[in-house]
């Protein structure tokens, strides 16, 4: 098998990790804003309930998580509801993802000080202006550095995928591997990896310099 | 005749009754200071009048509007609502938006306001946002710092910019809550010029600084014991 068919096969499977990257990404992200809203709520069953799960998704592996998705609701409910592999792996994404997501959110709205708060409550801004306008451009600066290092690991947890036989990247290397014993490709989908993160992060960098023309 | 009239006013945080029935009322043109030990109640007290705390009970007058805390929350908020924005306060750290410049910091609740004004289908005002903006803050002596940010101005500097936003909406009552605190000495005589050039609103100040607040009062009154009392400077 040549250096390009190997690449071809190994680019097919890396669209498949870049598109579970991408619906990930679009998805948990503002679902993370709507947990961090609910973890703040100032209706304490709400807060404790959304704490408690956010707790549960932190605390146990991904990978478990991908099984509970997968193979729960058939084993409750006697039906199977992913028929669709990719679905259920990336609903497990964007829950546990969120979850993640939520938690430093949370900490970039209460790194915000209450002065900023008030200062637009006193110059009779809604609370809507107050965060829309306020707030938020505060939060993103605060966030983005720990939101960077999460959407890396996002990269890499993809492969995980795998697990309920999704075809990723990795998946196509190791199915080479096993048709024609070749483990230089295994090895190659490396590169796929690191230039796929090295974009990301020239991408963050270049967000945290526009935003740096400010002080939090 | 008093534009601001407050009686009765009580602030209780648990068991910590820090204000117990505050009376005093003040005049369009007029400055009022605040002054006593720090703990006695004076920051609470400002934060009540301009509605980031809400009082137990009590009333505020202002114009024609009274407030009064006892009655149910519906009322109260929507009697807020009216007066929020006619009582300014420039903050001890100022609390100036790091995002924005020295402008656009005075631009935004310009710009909120008239948006609020336009959906009440009230006529804009005079003059354009902009030009209102960029006057009060020449006005200020801030020509060459409109497009510098929070963090690019000095302390004095940074004072002007939010004593611009809090006047930019054209309050009847602005608040200092202790002006003095974050600037330098030397700046404090250019403070207090700048408190007194304030013409045709009521001025609040809480300051600890006596010499300061013996340049810039009308009338002053010591936060003791949660209650307020007249004092000669």
């Amino acid at each position: 098998m040549s250096f390009s068919e190997v690449t071809i096969q190994l680019v097919q499977g890396f669209g498949t990790t870049a598109l579970l990257f991408v619906l990930t990404l679009v998805l948990s992200l503002p679902l993370g804003l709507v947990v961090a809203f609910m973890s703040m709520s100032k209706f304490t069953p709400l807060k404790v309930l959304t704490r408690v799960f956010v707790w549960i998704i932190r605390g146990t592996p991904l990978m478990l998580q991908l099984f509970v998705v997968f193979y729960v609701p058939g084993l409750l409910f006697r039906v199977t509801i992913f028929s669709d592999r990719f679905l259920a792996a990336l609903i497990a994404f964007v829950i546990n993802y969120a979850c993640y997501f939520s938690v430093i959110f949370k900490g970039g709205i209460e790194s915000v000080p209450r002065g900023q708060y008030e200062a637009g409550q006193v110059l009779g801004m809604s609370k809507k202006d107050v965060f829309f306008k306020v707030v938020l451009l505060q939060v993103v600066k605060h966030v983005l550095p720990p939101v960077s290092n999460e959407v890396t690991t996002l990269v890499k947890d993809t492969s995980l995928a795998r697990v309920l036989l999704v075809v990723d990247i990795l998946q196509v290397a190791e199915n080479i591997l096993t048709a024609k014993a070749l483990v230089w490709p295994l090895f190659y989908t490396g590169a796929f990896y690191l230039i796929f993160i090295g974009i990301i992060t020239v991408i963050f960098n270049l967000a945290e310099k526009k935003l740096s023309y400010f002080k939090v | 005749m008093a534009y601001l009239e407050v009686k009765g006013l009580k602030k209780s945080f648990g068991n910590n009754r820090v204000l117990r029935g505050v009376d005093f009322f003040l005049e369009r043109g007029r400055t009022l200071t605040l002054v006593g030990a720090s703990g006695n109640g004076k920051t609470t007290l400002l934060r009540c009048l301009t509605l980031l705390e809400t009082p137990d009970s009590g009333t505020v007058t202002l114009g024609e509007t009274t407030v009064n805390f006892g009655e149910d929350k519906k009322s109260i908020d929507s009697k807020i609502n009216a007066i929020r924005g006619k009582i300014g306060l420039v903050f001890q750290n100022f609390n100036l938006f790091p995002q924005y410049t020295a402008f656009e910091n005075v631009l935004l609740p310009l710009k909120l306001y008239e948006n609020e004004r336009r959906k009440k289908g009230l006529p804009p005002l005079n003059t354009s946002d902009e030009s209102r903006a960029k006057e009060i803050l020449c006005g200020m002596g801030l020509n060459d710092k409109l497009d510098l940010y929070p963090c690019q101005l000095s302390g004095g500097q940074q004072q002007r910019v939010a004593i611009s936003r809090a006047i930019a909406l054209e309050p009847t009552v602005l608040c200092f809550d202790e002006p003095t605190s974050a600037l330098d000495p030397a700046l404090s005589d250019e403070v207090a010029k700048l408190i007194n050039s304030l013409k045709n609103i009521a001025v609040i100040v809480v300051t600890h600084d006596l010499s300061f607040a013996k340049k810039i009062s009308d009338i002053t009154l010591e936060v003791s014991d949660g209650v307020v009392k007249p004092v000669q400077l």
